[in-house]
């Protein structure tokens, strides 16, 4: 930009004196600030444009420089929210504690704290959560990893940044990041195939919802075709709590499986308890880090990852004021890796 | 800042310079401490500039100290879209064609001379428009790529490369590693394999691209999602022998995303099986494509075909099928809503969004160069009915 003398450069001022707002109106406006209704921010933004307004790059920098000689103050707190019962079946979970661990420890990085709010009969409901996040100003919402039961939340969305940790069955949908299901099935059958497995079937935990079951579903039929190997997925739901051993031999046998992949399940824990003859004659592989099995095939699952990218992602959000649901929800999956413990 | 009188009795470091017969680069190494200078002149220049009133700008000093430091994502941020297969009524495609000089027409004009020769102008016409239509997505997702930029504050480029003249020093050429923090390869065509720069220096995303090395994080409609949804809409209005065709190329591109959804509702509901119809050559030979399509509707009595080509229903016209009377048919790609057509439409311009994101997210993490294994992230379709697949009840017996 050259400045000339009848073209000086727009300032905030200028736009204000057009637009017949203060000027720092003006300034919430073109920080997409949602405190100001979406109408007047877009007429300000547009009229900013008009007038060719551009925010100065080295005031910007200096302000940030600025904003840094203020002690390190926290950017605010984002939420945690899961709908397990008790803090206490909350911290027995590996799968959420895993999750939240690593999410705090990110969130931490970038300035920001993470909180645990549980919603539920016995815990808070969905609207006394939306008020309470609203009176203490926390506009960011991680769903860490909700039930298959929890299919939606009464929360005013459109007064929060939110993203789900594998919980797709919410609706209305919210953007998601996920272990990669559909390729952690394509991997476990091609390893499969490769040691002579032609019979997979999978077992998969009662807490995965029927999303994640149609990723590993999906998985598993296109790698099947690709191999000409039985058509038809063979699936198995388990209780973790009461894994219910005689139902599972039945299916075993009804379906003359030579591989068992487990989805969430304790494979190291379930083969202790069945006939070492079917022990070996069965190759095993676990999805899942949950209960890592001390030998066997296994596709570690992604805690930590999971919970440190969607903290990530949330704050790049939340520092451009992204506000509500996505009108096309997105998921973001991520690749889990082959591995092989020896005994 | 105040401006005017300070200014011009403000001491400057060429000042000092002058006066301590140096060059002022040796009077800043001495001021902050750095570089191998003699301690002897560094103290001569220091006593110097006290005597003669040098004082730093704080203001310059900030400015400095935070540019130096910057962490994340800052102005100066600058993303490059880069991309071939633009429509080729795009001014993005019209812009590559005449800075280096490809014959007049279209990119592709050599390999439409083999179209066959019997209804060729009438063929011609129709695989341009479809392949217009298909390329339309280009601007889509560059918009998308855009305005997430802006959004982030964050600049961005276009960068549009040719087909099948297709030059890496050119390429190469028109790259500022210096000033580029990462690059969004956009859906290249499946003519290409490789692409090769020097990926180390940039955080990289891939738009749709799945089949093309370099392996990168990558952002691209939900094709399973997609055929999951036509599938089941295609149940819904009272459809059984459901066909699915779909461009091999796309397929290996989308590591067969569409064929997992299809094969999944498929055996969810209970379907009958029917083989899916892989297409090699849809573009160069719509005559041989359409008898392939006619003669697989006819051996598996479909009721209904779903397809990512645009052109599905002059495909079936053409090998003598009126739609929707004798076969319904659905697209698995639509760009914008079409009352005609019944389908899937696909977000472009939000894989345009999401691919900026993901790349800004890289750049803020400062990974550069091309991660394995990487993440995906898929943006789901919307549907849309359409009257080439009424409600099978409503129809003609």
């Amino acid at each position: 930009m050259t400045p000339s003398p009848d073209h000086r450069r727009v300032t905030m001022s200028d736009v204000a004196l057009a637009a017949h707002v203060h000027k720092s109106t003006v300034s919430l406006a073109l920080r997409n600030q949602p405190k100001l209704n979406a109408a007047t921010r877009e007429r300000i933004r547009k009229i900013a444009e008009e007038l060719g307004y551009r925010p100065d790059p080295m005031l910007a920098l200096f302000n940030l420089h600025r904003r840094a000689l203020v002690p390190p103050r926290s950017a605010g707190a984002i939420a945690f929210v899961s709908d397990l019962p008790t803090p206490a079946a909350f911290a027995r979970s590996e799968r959420h504690e895993g999750i939240f661990a690593a999410a705090r420890e990110e969130a931490k990085r970038l300035d920001f704290t993470l909180e645990l709010f549980l919603v539920g009969p016995a815990q808070l409901s969905p609207a006394r959560l939306s008020q309470v996040l609203l009176a203490r100003g926390i506009t960011g919402i991680l769903l860490g990893v909700l039930s298959p039961a929890t299919r939606s939340l009464n929360i005013d969305w459109s007064r929060f940044c939110v993203l789900g940790i594998e919980s797709m069955q919410v609706e209305p949908p919210v953007d998601n990041v996920s272990t990669d299901y559909c390729q952690a099935a394509r991997l476990s059958v091609l390893q499969l195939w490769r040691r002579g497995g032609r019979n997979v079937g999978f077992i998969v935990a009662n807490d995965l919802g029927a999303e994640i079951e149609g990723q590993l579903r999906a998985g598993y039929l296109v790698e099947s075709h690709a191999k000409s190997l039985g058509r038809i997925a063979s699936f198995c739901r388990l209780n973790e709590e009461d894994e219910d051993i005689g139902r599972m031999l039945q299916w075993i046998d009804d379906e003359k499986l030579d591989a068992v992949v487990g989805c969430g399940v304790n494979i190291a824990g379930l083969s202790t308890r069945l006939h070492p003859d079917l022990v070996s004659r069965i190759t095993w592989v676990s999805i899942d880090t949950r209960n890592a099995p001390s030998a066997g095939l296994s596709v570690p699952a992604l805690l930590g990852e999971l919970g440190r990218r969607a903290i990530e992602l949330l704050v790049m959000r939340l520092q451009i004021n992204l506000r509500g649901l996505p009108p096309n929800p997105v998921t973001t999956f991520f690749p889990v890796e082959w591995r092989e413990i020896e005994k | 800042m105040e401006k005017s009188g300070n200014d011009a009795g403000r001491v400057t470091i060429k000042q000092v310079a002058q006066a301590a017969q140096v060059h002022y680069s040796t009077v800043s190494k001495a001021l902050r401490g750095l570089g191998r200078i003699p301690p002897a002149t560094r103290d001569r220049i220091l006593q110097i500039a006290g005597e003669i009133g040098y004082q730093q700008d704080s203001v310059m000093q900030a400015l400095a100290a935070q540019r130096s430091q910057c962490s994340g994502l800052h102005r100066e941020t600058r993303i490059v879209f880069l991309s071939n297969r633009w429509a080729a009524d795009d001014p993005e495609g019209e812009a590559f064609m005449l800075d280096s000089a490809v014959e007049a027409s279209a990119p592709r004009s050599c390999e439409r001379e083999r179209v066959a020769s019997a209804s060729r102008s009438c063929e011609r016409e129709r695989v341009d428009s479809a392949s217009t239509a298909e390329s339309r997505f280009m601007r889509q997702f560059a918009d998308g790529v855009q305005h997430q930029a802006e959004l982030m504050g964050c600049a961005c480029d276009l960068l549009s490369v040719g087909d099948e003249k297709f030059d890496i020093a050119d390429i190469k050429s028109r790259l500022d590693p210096a000033r580029t923090d990462g690059i969004i390869i956009g859906a290249f065509d499946p003519l290409l394999r490789q692409l090769e720069l020097e990926w180390s220096r940039y955080a990289v995303v891939k738009i749709d691209s799945a089949f093309m090395l370099p392996e990168a994080t990558l952002v691209a409609n939900d094709q399973l999602q997609i055929a999951q949804t036509a599938f089941r809409h295609a149940c819904r209005l009272g459809y059984r022998r459901i066909g699915m065709a779909v461009g091999q190329a796309e397929e290996e591109a989308t590591q067969s995303r569409y064929s997992a959804g299809y094969y999944v509702v498929r055996e969810e509901l209970g379907l009958p099986e029917i083989p899916i119809l892989y297409c090699r050559e849809h573009r160069d030979d719509p005559t041989a494509t359409a008898r392939r399509m006619v003669d697989w509707v006819r051996e598996h009595r479909l009721e209904i075909v779903l397809s990512s080509w645009n052109s599905v229903r002059e495909f079936l016209r053409d090998g003598g099928l009126q739609v929707p009377r004798d076969i319904a048919c659905m697209c698995l790609c639509l760009n914008v809503p079409d009352p005609a057509l019944a389908g899937v439409i696909q977000h472009h311009f939000v894989v345009g969004q999401k691919a900026a994101e993901a790349l800004a997210l890289l750049i803020m993490r400062r990974k550069r160069g091309l991660a394995m294994p990487s993440a995906a992230t898929f943006v789901a379709g919307t549907w849309q009915d359409g009257a080439s697949a009424p409600p099978r009840d409503s129809r003609e017996p």
